[in-house]
């Protein structure tokens, strides 16, 4: 039997380690890729989701009941992954995907380290867009979020959230990585 | 431009759409004409086909972050030292019975102790020495709030005295407003309403007390229901009093209330409503009539002619 979001957030309020135990599983991918748009490396983003949970265990009493925990722990996360930025804007990581975990051989090795140097150049122009714009995209692209609730989260209008997404789109375009230019010259 | 602009609305519209990222041929053929839009649906389809989870740790990684969010939580209300403190205490009193029995007993002991001895310079006994910084700070709170009735102590029996230096020596009964949650048949909930109902001081809270009342529920209940009805000094308690008692039904103790009602009460639409109450459950025609004529009463012109109109006597 699955027990609510509310019933599990009721206990942890009462103390239950279990419910929370319950709600971080729910929760942690989807904290982990808010953190990622963010954080850009996986040990650091680890760690920012680990701040985020201790963060929403220390507000878990401010959550209004009957409105969806799923926003309110994105804006817990975006929050704290503001904050982080600030933090450590001055050393921030550079651009990192984990190794492939299989060896492959031929057409098929060929194949993979070519998709995966497409999500390097995506995750760089992502990174370039405002925090705002990162976000919007971040939740709605990778966590495939409804358009209602990314624009709960972004605390604005649904429209306002379309527009938002679009021009994040537009100048994702109009951002060219020095690889992009190599490639257009030749 | 045209083309663009209808493109570019697709786009927008699928981003913030669910549906699958389709194109329809005239745009097909416009992209591969228009670099700009060809460049922005990529974008849009590569984002859309993204490997979402590439980047995930592997479930021992996310157990490993809830493990340290966990300690962290753990860690957090109090100091590392204590949590291994109430540990290593935790672990003795179930591993020897007996030390948890010697414990309580210190413990209940320690309690009786502070419940008498006075914390030298205040006059306060050591138990209420919490109540005493709770007070200091709510002193400091309440500091600018203009409607004093606003606060949640009420100070009562309040008595002054100059002590030797110069010091005053204040006596007073506090008592914190609560507010919680109780289930209907809870036993608390009886005692509080038996004291609200047999409380003077405001009439709004026995009226109050009084709707919530229901006197099938307890005994004790019932019985303060049945004093009000005879010693409230109010008529409009006793009314209310007279209503709930008669919704318990025809039990014995129900009709004899009604009757002491119809034989005592100074006011005549009280007996009334009695009279009324005891001919709906039935009543012996001759109990009644011998409640009207008691105590010289029975002269009220309303109460008879009601009475032939019941005919009841």
């Amino acid at each position: 039997m699955e027990f609510s979001d509310e019933k599990l957030i009721r206990e942890s309020l009462a103390g239950s380690a279990v419910a929370f135990e319950e709600l971080m599983c729910r929760y942690q991918r989807l904290v982990f890729k808010i953190a990622f748009a963010y954080a850009r490396n996986r040990d650091a983003t680890l760690d920012l989701t680990q701040d985020v949970f201790v963060k929403v265990h220390r507000k878990l009493a401010t959550f209004r009941m009957g409105s969806s925990f799923r926003v309110w722990v994105s804006r817990v996360a975006a929050n704290e992954a503001l904050n982080w930025l600030c933090r450590h804007r001055d050393h921030l990581p550079v651009d990192d995907l984990p190794p492939d975990r299989m060896p492959a051989a031929g057409a098929e090795q060929e194949r993979r380290l070519m998709e995966r140097e497409r999500q390097r150049e995506l995750f760089r122009r992502l990174a370039k867009l405002s925090r705002r714009q990162r976000l919007a995209v971040t939740l709605r692209y990778f966590e495939e979020m409804p358009i209602g609730e990314l624009a709960v989260v972004l605390r604005c209008s649904e429209g306002t959230a379309r527009n938002l997404l679009f021009r994040s789109l537009q100048k994702m375009r109009e951002l060219k990585s020095p690889l992009t230019r190599v490639e257009e010259i030749r | 431009m045209k083309e663009c602009r209808k493109i570019h609305a697709h786009i927008r519209n699928l981003a913030a759409s669910q549906a699958p990222s389709a194109l329809p041929e005239a745009m097909r053929q416009h992209m591969r004409q228009c670099a700009g839009c060809r460049e922005l649906w990529q974008l849009h389809a590569r984002l859309a086909e993204v490997d979402r989870d590439a980047e995930f740790p592997s479930d021992e990684e996310f157990a490993g972050m809830r493990r340290a969010v966990r300690q962290r939580i753990q860690a957090r209300p109090r100091p590392a030292v204590r949590a291994s403190f109430w540990r290593d205490l935790d672990r003795l009193l179930r591993a020897h019975p007996a030390v948890t029995a010697i414990m309580a007993v210190i413990l209940l002991a320690g309690v009786f102790w502070l419940g008498r001895t006075t914390i030298p310079g205040t006059g306060v006994s050591g138990g209420e020495e919490w109540l005493l910084q709770d007070l200091q700070q709510h002193s400091g709170r309440i500091h600018d709030i203009r409607d004093m009735w606003d606060s949640p102590y009420v100070y009562s029996n309040v008595s002054f005295r100059t002590v030797a230096g110069g010091e005053l020596e204040v006596g007073f009964d506090v008592t914190r407003h609560v507010s919680l949650k109780v289930q209907r048949d809870s036993s608390l909930l009886k005692g509080i309403l038996i004291h609200a109902l047999l409380d003077s001081s405001t009439m709004g809270h026995r009226l109050e007390a009084m709707e919530m009342t229901d006197v099938a529920a307890d005994a004790r209940v019932r019985q303060a229901v049945i004093y009000t009805l005879h010693h409230d000094p109010e008529l409009a308690v006793r009314l209310k009093a007279l209503e709930v008692i008669a919704r318990g039904g025809p039990g014995p103790d129900v009709r004899a209330a009604l009757l002491g009602t119809l034989r005592q009460d100074t006011s005549v639409q009280m007996r009334l409503r009695a009279l009324e109450h005891l001919a709906a459950m039935e009543t012996d025609g001759q109990a009644i009539r011998e409640a009207i004529f008691s105590a010289g009463q029975a002269s009220d012109p309303a109460l008879w002619v009601r009475a032939q109109e019941l005919r009841m006597n």
